[in-house]
Formats: structure tokens, sequence, C-alpha cells
């Protein structure tokens, strides 16, 4: 029931608090996630920052 | 740091757009719902409950809607995409977020409305179930195995999801239920509310579709970003494969990148990441992605 003193404000407070806490930390997931995900993606990317790391390799048959 | 790697990786024009309008109606909400609608009679200021608890409720059926209906177009073989499947998975998370969102939005309104957090209540329960099979949902997504027969998996047990939906939205019209009916859309009907609360209802259904919109288009943009990353480390392992093979051989190619040819690849100085098996890959690339 509501406190006389908040006047339900305190219901009001706990319901879009948890929706925003809700919400917003599964943003911040989802945007967390796609940082590690670009920072693992290989050449062809230009925002990665792999790319500047990426050195070409042959095989043995290639190499001789 | 150059300016995209400030920026979110997932971000692009769309969503710096969406953002922005999300950001401006979450502000007009925030001062109707909490300063410039006037409290109820009955239900004093926790009505304004009303303003975040239906419209989280209407982005998880709508998430899920979607979910239902890229599944059908996956399953469909003319339309047949792995897009499809994506966009699929991505909306059912969104909407399970929604999902948590009414649920704890609306137990709180119910212990003050109901003097308890949570009853056996037809509605209740079966919103409760939603979330349950779409996590269910989300879970088997996450198995392993050949992506196409995973995906045609995933796009038939989503359409069984999809049938609680229409059942708990009616749940309060076809059982005595301690949640109230529809407020604004009843058939032949005025809606309970109007004026400022009417008013401040309607924008949450636009400000929470364009927040559902902008979170959409974030984790879509992971979505593809774990298929590429899925496909390219393919030819990641290959290489890694490859180069313990030849140890003691060294060999090195002309700058420019890669040559044409099944034996050329590149791995990056740091080595391959721990990545997933070739076969998924080449059978998602035959799915015509």
């Amino acid at each position: 029931m509501s406190n006389p003193v908040t006047g339900g404000w305190d219901y009001v407070a706990g319901g879009y608090g948890a929706t925003a806490v809700l919400l917003g930390g599964y943003v911040l997931s989802v945007l967390r996630r796609g940082r590690v995900l670009r920072r693992r993606l290989p050449a062809g990317s230009p925002a990665s920052p792999v790319l500047a790391e990426v050195r070409p390799v042959a095989t043995a048959e290639e190499g001789r | 740091m150059t300016l995209s790697s400030r920026r979110s990786s997932t971000s692009s024009r769309a969503t710096r757009i969406v953002g922005g309008f999300t950001l401006l109606g979450v502000v007009a909400l925030l001062v109707l719902g909490l300063v410039v609608s006037p409290p109820d009679p009955i239900q004093g200021e926790t009505v304004r409950l009303i303003y975040v608890h239906p419209a989280s409720a209407t982005m998880c059926y709508v998430g899920f809607g979607i979910c239902a209906l890229a599944s059908i177009a996956y399953l469909w073989p003319r339309t047949r995409n792995m897009r499809w499947d994506r966009l699929a998975g991505a909306s059912a998370e969104v909407g399970v977020a929604f999902c948590v969102a009414c649920l704890v939005s609306g137990s709180i309104w119910g212990r003050y409305s109901w003097g308890v957090w949570w009853t056996w209540d037809a509605r209740l329960t079966l919103t409760a179930l939603l979330l349950v099979v779409f996590l269910g949902y989300l879970a088997l997504r996450r198995t392993g195995g050949d992506p196409a027969g995973r995906a045609k998996r995933a796009a038939i047990t989503a359409l069984c999801c999809f049938i609680v939906v229409p059942i708990d939205h009616e749940a309060t019209n076809w059982w005595v239920t301690l949640h109230q009916k529809d407020t604004l859309f009843r058939i032949g009907k005025a809606p309970l509310i109007q004026g400022w609360q009417l008013g401040t209802m309607l924008l949450s259904f636009v400000v929470f579709a364009l927040l559902f919109t902008w979170m959409l288009l974030h984790r879509l943009s992971v979505e593809h970003m774990e298929a590429r990353l899925e496909d390219e480390g393919y030819v990641w392992a290959v290489a890694e494969r490859r180069a313990e093979g030849s140890a003691g051989d060294e060999a090195v190619l002309p700058a420019g990148g890669p040559r044409p040819g099944p034996v050329v690849t590149a791995v990056p100085a740091a080595g391959p990441p721990p990545l997933g098996t070739g076969t998924m890959s080449r059978t998602r690339r035959e799915e015509g992605r």
C-alpha cells in the first residue's frame, strides 16, 4: 500500500528506475559486445584496430 | 584516436538519428509523465507507471512478433536467407529485455494496487511463460552445429513460442483476472483515460518504439559482426593450421595483401583469436547470406 509520506512516489521511482536500469544495462552490454567484436574483426573492417597488425603469411608450398 | 573509434562500434547513421529522436522523446516523456500529467483520484501518483509498463509490454510483443515474421521469412524457401535468422535472434533478445522490464515494473505496480509483488494471475503467469519460452529460444540459438540447421530449428521454435503472445494479450478478456483490461484500445468504447494522461500514454508508445528500434539496430549490428567473425575466423583457423604444418619454412608475400589462391591467407601478428570451426562458416556461405 501507499506510504502516506511518499504518496506513491516511491513506487513510481522504483518502476521508472528499474526499467531504466534493466534496459540501460542491456544497451550497455550490447554496445560492449559490439566493441569487443570490432576489435576481433580481421582485415576488411575499416574501424578494426587489428587491421594494422595483419601481416601476410604463405604456406610452405607458396614459400618455396 | 579517430572519430570512428570514439563512436560505438555498432553505431551507424541510422542509429545516431534514431538515438537522437529517442533521447528527445525520453526527456519529453519524463517531463510529461512525472510533472505535467495529473495524479489519478484512485491510484494517486502511481498511475504514472502507466507511461512505462504498457509500452514495455507492447514492445515485448513487437519484438517477438518481428522474430516470428523473420522466422517465417527464413523458413519460406524463396526468401530463405541468414539475414532473417539474425533479425529473428536480435528482435527476440530485445523483446526479452522489454519483457523483463514489463514484469518488474508490473510487479512494483501490483505491490501498490494488489498488495502483493506477484500472484498467479492468468496475464502475469502467461507473461512469465512468454519470457521463459523466449529465453529457451535464445538458448537454442546458442547451440552449435550446422548454422542452416540451427537456424531452421530456431525458426520453428520461434513460431511455437509466438503462440503464447496472442493468448497472453487476450488473457484479461478470456479469464477473470486481477490485471485490468485494456485501457486504450477497447472495441466500441472510449479509452479509460483522457487529456494529458491519454496524450502522455500515447507518447510513451512512440518513445518506446523508437527505443526498441534503436536497440534492435545496435543488436543487429552485433549479429552481423558475429557472423562475419565466424566466416573469416575459418580463414584464420586454416592459416593457423597451415602455419603449424610449415613450421620452419619462412614465407613472406610481397606487399599489397594476400595473392589469390587457395593456399594464401592472412593472420594477425598476435595470432588468430579463438574462433569456431570452419564447417559452420562454409555452410553459412553456401546458404547465400
